[in-house]
């Protein structure tokens, strides 16, 4: 076995960072730490990589350089909040040496989640990060990445240095015929001496982890759905090869739901963002529903996105067509949302499985002891 | 380099008993260490019965074993039915005395006359292969005199009960090991209950737990094995995935 391949196998037997990563719920993906004596469950998802493609294409398609902005601005936010609710070590409260390994392993988590390969340069006093991606996620395809690539990297690396002024950009991408992916990440002055392009994000949020958060988001036991994550993947449904893990070709990969919330919070400042992110994910929906190509959906639906972490999931047929999803995850943008992804993904598998325009148009929220969402037609 | 060479010299001391379930014998080390007592279990449905006919089958026609099918789920008729489905005549190898399957339908396992009467057939027999379906069956009522005392002496309170259930596995598991059979013993797993085995014993007792299973995705359904334990061998602990051919389970290699 190849040192890559220890690594990235040493991942999914559930250590990222000095963290564990429980896959073994269904419902649930989660990141587990134990900080000042509490346990903490991160929620995360397994997003599929079109979902991400579909939208960030759209959203370009559409807005130009203000869709450009929203996603780099979603991104940015959501690698900073990210870090900041996993408690990184950052140039504050860490030493040059301990930024350095942690650099080291997160770059070696990437290669877990994000990329074939990765490698990086590190300049401290500069406030500078290059990294160097094969096979990155999104950006390959579509050669935008301004989410993932660009955002997410400049919100960890801001939150690194603790300088929400640092900015990324994405210097060479594989989806514009570049060799590899090359990511800068540094100060505005220093990006200017490589470009002109590039965007600007300063509204980040020092998020923590609370006892809101760790109620809302604890690991309980489903009662409608069967697999988790580990089941897919042990039953082979969801493949994992060479640090990248797939369902019938389409890959997945690991994030923070943070991402989701603050992906629809910013497209949602757009004029009629939410009708356009919405049929981004009904796109997306038709298109997994024909790769799937069944006609159950009923039945896929509990018992694939349970397992990608979106909760316990049921699906009802009534008078009219409902879905609900037990300890949905939660944040503490919850209320501020209209779960537009998950409505629109919902619809595009059902109405391409009955042949018919089906829209989940209806939410509601309601959270107790934890959150339980509920759309409908 | 030491470690691997005390490893492969404790291995190679170990005689192996092998399945001939495809894919599986690489999986142990080549096979079963002799007079290994396997409990295989899972839910309904999920190819318990078919791995133990198959263990028998592949003993008598590849390997010249003899063995011996207890069952207490089916009559003889059905066993060999189900075992025909995948080209296993157990009528014949019954005939040429390689195979012997018997049917303990409508008898109290518990009483000590049946379980006598099973260690009799084992005891007489010379068999190197043994299929039990199922251990559950060992849970219905004591059989264990020491149990039923203790179980007395309690006014047979139902913990008391439970008791001497645990004590009739751990005794049938025990009598077995003695006789140096290498055998299969089948149990389930309840879907939502703690444990692999619903007597949660026998996984414990055993030398050897595989672990079948079947996950659906919509439509789609895959099936998995585990080999959770096995004694005297380096295992991996990985779940694989194998199917039902017309040959019976093949087990398909991870990659990773």
């Amino acid at each position: 076995m190849s040192v890559k391949d220890k690594v990235v196998t040493w991942w999914i037997q559930n250590v990222i960072l000095p963290k564990r990563e429980i896959i073994d719920r269904p419902g649930f993906v989660v990141t587990t730490f134990t900080e000042k004596k509490f346990k903490t469950y991160l929620r995360d998802f397994f997003l599929p990589e079109k979902l991400l493609e579909i939208i960030e294409n759209r959203i370009v398609q559409y807005y130009g350089n203000q869709g450009r902005q929203a996603l780099y601005s979603a991104g940015k936010k959501f690698g900073y909040s990210y870090c900041s609710m996993s408690n990184f070590p950052n140039i504050t409260n860490s030493s040059q040496k301990e930024l350095l390994e942690f650099a080291y392993l997160f770059v070696r988590y990437c290669e877990g989640t994000y990329a074939q390969s990765a490698e990086h340069n590190i300049n401290l006093d500069d406030k500078v990060i290059t990294f160097i991606f094969d096979n990155y996620i999104i950006c390959r395809h579509n050669g935008l990445g301004y989410i993932m690539t660009d955002g997410g990297s400049a919100g960890i690396w801001a939150f690194v240095m603790q300088d929400k002024t640092l900015e990324s950009v994405q210097l060479e991408c594989q989806g514009r015929n570049n060799q590899k992916c090359l990511v800068l990440c540094a100060s505005i002055e220093k990006i200017l001496e490589k470009t002109k392009t590039y965007f600007c994000e300063k509204d980040l949020l020092d998020l923590k982890v609370d006892n809101t958060y760790r109620t809302l988001n604890q690991i309980r036991k489903a009662t409608y759905t069967k697999n988790s994550l580990k089941d897919l993947l042990n039953a082979g449904f969801i493949d994992f090869k060479k640090g990248i893990l797939s369902y019938k070709n389409n890959r997945l990969f690991h994030c923070d739901v943070h991402l989701l919330y603050l992906l629809e919070k910013e497209v949602l400042k757009l004029q009629n963002g939410d009708k356009v992110l919405f049929d981004a994910c009904v796109e997306y929906g038709k298109l997994l529903r024909e790769t799937y190509g069944k006609t159950n959906y009923e039945k896929f639906i509990p018992d694939f996105f349970s397992a990608l972490g979106f909760g316990d999931i049921l699906v009802l047929e009534a008078d009219k067509l409902s879905i609900s999803s037990k300890y949905y995850p939660w944040t503490v943008f919850s209320k501020e949302t209209k779960y537009t992804v998950f409505r629109g993904i919902m619809s595009g598998i059902v109405s391409s499985s009955l042949g018919k325009n089906i829209e989940f148009t209806n939410y509601s929220v309601m959270v107790g002891e934890y959150l339980t969402l509920s759309i409908s037609t | 380099m030491d470690d691997l060479m005390q490893t492969n010299r404790i291995n190679n001391a170990i005689e192996r008993i092998k399945t001939g379930i495809n894919g599986l014998d690489n999986l142990v080390q080549g096979g079963f260490p002799k007079g290994t007592f396997a409990v295989v279990t899972g839910g309904p449905g999920t190819g318990k019965t078919i791995f133990a006919l198959q263990f028998l089958a592949n003993g008598a026609q590849k390997y010249g074993e003899k063995g011996l099918f207890i069952t207490v789920e089916q009559n003889v008729e059905d066993i060999a039915s189900q075992a025909k489905q995948f080209g296993w005549n157990f009528d014949e190898m019954e005939n040429t005395g390689k195979i012997k399957i018997v049917s303990l339908i409508g008898k109290q396992l518990f009483e000590e006359e049946t379980m006598d009467e099973i260690k009799h057939l084992i005891q007489e027999n010379h068999y190197d292969r043994i299929v039990f379906d199922s251990i559950t069956s060992l849970l219905n009522a004591p059989f264990s005199k020491y149990s039923i005392v203790d179980g007395a002496d309690r006014g047979l309170q139902p913990h008391a009960l439970s008791e001497m259930s645990r004590s009739n596995v751990i005794n049938f598991i025990d009598f077995i090991k003695k006789q140096g059979i290498t055998t299969v013993g089948i149990s389930q797993k309840i879907e939502g209950m703690p444990g692999n085995t619903i007597d949660n014993v026998s996984e414990f007792k055993a030398d050897g737990l595989i672990i079948l299973d079947s996950i659906e995705v919509g439509d789609e359904l895959n099936r998995t094995i585990r080999v959770k334990k096995l004694r005297k061998t380096d295992i991996s602990g990985l779940t694989n995935i194998f199917e039902f051919t017309p040959n019976g389970i093949s087990i398909k290699q991870k990659e990773i």
